[in-house]
């Protein structure tokens, strides 16, 4: 019977004072005695009030330093230098105990359930005595001012006669709970127990960064107690960190999404517990958006029942006399459901762990999607390398290293598909791909690498089908190359290499080393062809007659030659992204197409990607100079849908006849890139609803000679800040032919779409401002490229979601501001500025402008004066859900909001440098390719 | 004088009594009330220093000493009264502005004043978890005797007075903007003289600071 007074546990507080409200209530006020209940009554609440007043006072003090040390704000607590002696645990588990906890030794039955769990587990550490209820760790009977009275309540409590007053202890640790469910006085006293536990954790020979991962394991108040301190706990022990809640009462207010598992085990004959979810207003059914409610939506909360058991002893979960049916007692019980989770042997209802199937999962059962369909040793197709030319000089396919194999340095390997001449033994053969020692390497490599631990919400995502770099999970110090290679399950990531490339061998074999991110492509080789017709029409595709471009006469009366057109695989929503229908009846087979594609194992040559050769020709069909009719045309008729379907087109547009009405080779050219929705039959469902957003990228053009026709044309890269998606498309650098012309993957045949050339050589030219050079488009290129691969990780946590605050538009002009930042401070930094422009009065026009351009960008972008702080400060703000913070997320959309639509941020910044004397180039294109009638364009959302 | 002052002292707390009872009779009693004024400022500084005590954890959060945390609370109850009396000010210029309220000032602040009462139990804003609620709970009390005590001063219609308190809101907020500036920066730097650090109010700020040291340096680690 001790054991009932030992571990009143919350129940008798509810009881007790219920029972003298009721007596208040009812009885009346004549009688004497009555009255001197009233009375006592009336006192015992206002000692409640009291008592609750100063509860948080031991918490606040310790934080103000009231009581001696102050706290140490500049790290952690203990130490992280411990040897490693002997072999490491597989886990820690913390115990974190019930309210009737009075020193750091249990009542009976928890040391019992302790030494039980030790034993079933002999490979875990279990780390016992921390005070769940004090920040000071301090036992109420230790030294303290009430410590007498403390001591005496312990012992009267053993009394029979007095055991009510055990319900003090519980009081006094209740009230610590409540002041840790307390939004204001919590984070003060969750960080103390955060640090007592980690200390807790250092002190049994815990390594912070070892990646063991920790249990908290709270019983009653003790689960609030895990709760409050985990979510600051994790990022200090980077570690998996789980929770076990034994009949906890806890107020679901704390963020736990960032943490791995909750258990919550409870007894069907629990008052107590179900005291929490009736209390605490963040735990009700109807506060969709509190951090416990999510947690639970995403599958994140495991319930297990453990039958008829109560809370405290006797009847409670750590009971060791009372049996269940099956002839366990109630501890024993517990104890198995513990240790089963703690060994992950436990059948678990989980939700089902393979995700549910996406138009990229569909895309891979089709065969053409699939490297090996693309056999390495066929050279040229059909030997013929006069009418193919291959994509880039070096073409490889990205092989993410085992854990085994990786390096210090982030790399990967590189499958060789295509190296320059003096390299061609390369082809076919596995080399290390990694980065060049430069400065702008080592910056880049050290902003975005990051540990891998997705976060509840990726897995959640990740089994609703986005595709997310599954197997980079638990990786550390993932680097920018390893999350390219690994963002997909599989090895299939087919990439041209950009920049320098260097070519070193080593004894370990051939490094090659680049300091650009490289390209996603689609086919190895092109040729300029029109269709002719198709020879042979099949289920799986199309045998079409192409003629090849012939240089010298400037038509298309080169050789024929049959391609191979395959039918692709439809997507989520049952549509095929392109079409091999009636491929020569396009408008655009006139002009002439750039066929992408590589050699399959018979030899014939599979068209994977199509592009429009005219789109790229810098023939504009339109010339509109003058401020209003440029800005008009790109507002207004650009985006004009109807009856473009199947059409391009490419419109000049100059604010000025003082810009600059042609291009010439070498350009350098800024790239904007927004595309519209897939309406008709076949409505996508993202366009299903009264509007449709669209997308919005900056990318960069070159113009180059064509060697197939000796013709200037643009050669197109995107810098896509994408998130993770069902489609497989990643956030990375994309050649036109991958990100556009890809026939199962691009958006030609499928979307309509306005990609804008803006030529304006204060952004596009290098300024050398004190020996340091300065290239302003070259610094939004690496500003993009550090947005890419955070976006590819969600900065460690497995994905970045979008929202009003953080989309596409809204973070590629983030990296805009931070570029344009970047010259701003080098040129006030410049030790003597006037001295400069004297010195190099070339430059000095072009310097005011992009000075000009820069303010005008600003002032158009961020129209209300102020910089968004985030983008200031160039805090880590990456997209976060929305639900996390819906109210700021909106407030600091409304600041940018030119850039959260991402046709009206496009008109904004291409209107800017129209006004600062820009040559634009708009090129639209409209649902282009073979027929798909079950689709209409839609243009998106501009005002 | 000084038995007027003490005469007045001794209707404190039938008449706070009265105004938390939102009791007309006590408005009217201070309205004329020879200690009224000194009374009423009583309320106000009493009630300011309640509701420091009860918001009392800006300061430990700061980690301001004992002794200073005392002088703190103090002069947190002196400036709430210069600033409760400015926004009577306003109320009472809004009123008789607009609505033609022919009510000496001294009148509006002494009934305005004892409207405060209610907020004698913010210290009770202090309890873990029951204070958010008590403090949503205080603030309507004291603004309904603001409405009942405002009603009985000048006898304007309950719409009106509502409109002068909104509208007196209003006021109170531009003046603080524009030409209180310099008077809010003195009673700024007076708290954080008196506290002994530069006193950070935003809550959401001050929980950051409560996490920063934690976890930043496992964060800086793996960047």
């Amino acid at each position: 019977m001790m054991h009932a007074v030992w571990q009143n546990g919350l129940g008798a507080v509810g009881e007790g004072v219920g029972r003298l409200l009721l007596l208040a209530l009812v009885g009346g006020i004549e009688h004497a005695t009555e009255r001197v209940v009233v009375d006592l009554l009336l006192i015992g609440l206002g000692a409640l009030v009291v008592a609750a007043l100063l509860s948080p006072l031991e918490t606040l003090g310790w934080w103000a330093g009231w009581y001696g040390d102050p706290v140490d704000l500049e790290g952690p607590p203990g130490t992280t230098e411990e040897p490693v002696t002997g072999k490491q645990p597989s886990r820690y588990v913390v115990y974190l105990d019930g309210i009737g906890q009075v020193k750091s030794t249990y009542a009976p039955e928890a040391e019992q359930f302790l030494s039980e769990l030790g034993q079933a587990l002999p490979d875990m550490v279990i780390v016992r005595g921390i005070m769940s209820y004090s920040v000071l760790n301090k036992a109420l009977v230790a030294d303290r001012p009430t410590s007498a009275f403390w001591r005496l309540v312990d012992w009267l409590r053993t009394k029979r006669f007095f055991a009510i007053l055990g319900m003090l202890i519980n009081i006094r640790n209740l009230l610590m709970v409540v002041v840790s469910a307390d939004t204001r006085y919590g984070p003060v006293y969750n960080r103390g127990m955060a640090q007592l536990i980690y200390k807790g954790l250092i002190d049994e020979g815990y390594r912070p960064g070892s990646g063991v991962p920790v249990t908290l394991l709270g019983f009653s108040g003790g689960g609030e107690i895990s709760m409050g301190a985990a979510p600051l706990l994790q990022p200090a022990l980077d570690a998996p960190l789980d929770i076990i809640s034994l009949a906890g009462v806890f107020c679901g207010h704390n963020n736990i999404l960032s943490l791995g598992h909750i258990y919550h085990l409870v007894g069907d004959k629990d008052p107590v517990e179900r005291t929490g979810p009736v209390l605490f207003p963040k735990r009700w059914r109807v506060m969709a958006l509190s951090y416990w409610n999510r947690a639970k939506k995403r599958g994140q909360v495991t319930f297990i029942s453990l039958g008829p058991v109560g809370h405290q002893t006797p009847g409670g979960v750590l009971d060791p006399n009372q049996r269940l049916p099956d002839g366990r007692t109630h501890l024993q019980q517990t104890v198995d459901w513990v240790t089963g989770i703690l060994q992950e042997r436990l059948p678990l209802q989980r939700p089902s762990i393979a995700p549910s199937p996406s138009s990229y999962s569909l895309a891979q059962q089709g065969a053409v999607n699939r490297p090996e369909t693309y056999p390495l040793n066929q050279g040229y197709p059909e030997g013929d390398a006069v009418h193919y030319r291959p994509i880039a000089p070096w073409m490889g396919r990205l092989i993410l290293p085992t854990p085994e194999q990786r390096q210090p340095q982030d790399g990967v390997w590189f499958e060789v598909h295509h190296a320059t001449d003096d390299y061609s033994q390369l082809v076919g053969q596995r080399v290390w791909l990694s980065w060049q020692n430069t400065p702008w390497v080592r910056q880049y490599l050290g902003l975005v690498t990051r540990d891998l631990h997705f976060s509840a919400d990726a897995e959640y995502s990740h089994r609703q089908g986005k595709v997310l770099p599954k197997r980079l999970n638990g990786w550390r110090r993932v680097g920018p190359l390893e999350s390219l290679a690994g963002a997909r399950p599989t090895d299939n990531v087919i990439a041209m290499l950009n920049g320098l490339v260097q070519v070193e061998s080593r004894p370990e074999g051939v490094q090659i080393l680049i300091d650009q991110d490289p390209a996603q492509i689609s086919g190895r080789f092109y040729a300029i062809a029109q269709f002719v017709a198709p020879s042979q029409t099949t289920p799986e595709g199309a045998l079409y007659r192409i003629r090849h471009f012939n240089r010298a006469s400037r038509q298309f009366d080169g050789p024929e030659a049959a391609v191979w057109v395959p039918q692709v695989v439809p997507n989520i929503n049952g549509l095929r992204p392109s079409s091999d229908q009636d491929l020569e009846r396009s408008p655009c087979n006139r002009e002439g197409w750039y066929l992408y594609g590589a050699p399959d194992s018979s030899g014939r040559f599979v068209v994977q990607a199509l592009a429009p050769r005219a789109l790229f020709a810098l023939t504009p069909d339109r010339e509109i100079v003058g401020k209003t009719a440029s800005r008009r045309y790109l507002k207004q008729k650009s985006w004009a849908v109807e009856g473009t379907k199947g059409k391009i087109s490419s419109v000049l547009l100059r604010a000025s006849e003082k810009a600059a009405p042609t291009f010439h080779r070498g350009d350098r050219l800024l790239l904007n890139h927004v595309y519209g929705g897939v309406g008709g039959q076949m409505t996508e469902p993202a366009a299903r609803g009264p509007v449709y957003f669209g997308h919005f990228a900056y990318g960069l053009a070159e113009v180059v000679q064509e060697p197939l026709s000796g013709d200037l044309r643009l050669e197109i890269q995107y810098f896509q800040v994408y998130t993770q998606n069902g489609d497989g498309l990643i956030a990375c650098r994309h050649h036109w032919s991958n990100y556009m012309g890809d026939r199962q993957f691009g958006w030609l045949n499928l979307r309509p779409v306005r990609d804008v050339m803006i030529k304006l050589d204060a952004f596009t030219m290098s300024y050398t401002i004190d020996g340091v050079t300065f290239h302003p488009l070259e610094r939004l290129l690496h500003q993009l490229q550090i947005m890419m691969a955070r976006y590819r990780t969600g900065d460690g946590s497995g994905i970045t979601y979008v929202g009003p605050a953080n989309n596409c538009a809204q973070d590629s002009n983030q990296a805009l501001y931070a570029a344009l930042q970047q010259l701003n401070r080098a040129a006030a930094t410049m030790a003597d500025p006037v001295a400069w422009l004297q010195a190099h009065p070339d430059q000095a026009a072009q310097a005011q402008q992009l000075r000009q351009i820069g303010q005008s960008l600003k002032r158009d972008l961020l129209p209300w004066g102020t910089a968004r702080a985030d983008w200031q400060h160039h805090e880590t703000v990456l997209g976060s859900s929305l639900e996390d913070d819906p109210l700021k997320q909106l407030a600091t959309a409304l600041v940018s909001w030119r850039t959260v639509l991402p046709r009206v941020a496009s008109d904004t910044v291409i209107t800017s440098f129209l006004q600062r004397g820009a040559t634009v180039l708009v090129l639209r294109t409209t649902q282009v390719g073979g027929t798909v009638p079950e689709i209409e364009p839609i243009a998106p959302l501009g005002f | 004088m000084p038995e007027l002052m003490t005469a007045g002292l001794d209707q404190f707390w039938p008449l706070v009594r009265g105004a938390t009872a939102l009791n007309p009779d006590a408005f009217r009693t201070i309205e004329d009330h020879g200690g009224g004024t000194l009374l009423a400022i009583t309320v106000m500084l009493l009630a300011g220093f309640s509701q420091s005590l009860g918001q009392g954890i800006v300061l430990f959060l700061n980690q301001v000493k004992p002794i200073r945390f005392v002088l703190s609370l103090g002069i947190a109850a002196i400036l709430f009264v210069v600033s409760a009396a400015f926004w009577v000010l306003s109320v009472w210029a809004v009123s008789r502005l607009l609505y033609g309220a022919d009510v000496s000032f001294l009148k509006v602040l002494r009934v305005l004043g004892l409207a405060y009462a209610p907020l004698l139990w913010s210290f009770l804003v202090a309890i873990p978890y029951l204070g958010v609620p008590i403090q949503v709970v205080l603030s309507i009390w004291s603004l309904l005797a603001f409405v009942q005590g405002f009603n009985v001063v000048t006898e304007l219609d309950r719409w009106q007075v509502l409109g002068s308190a909104v509208l007196g809101w209003v006021v109170f907020q531009i003046l603080q903007r524009t030409i209180g500036r310099p008077a809010i920066a003195l009673g700024q730097r007076l708290s954080n003289t008196v506290a002994g650090a530069t006193l950070v109010t935003n809550l959401r700020q001050l929980e950051q600071t409560v996490q920063s040291g934690f976890t930043k340096p496992a964060e800086e680690e793996t960047r």
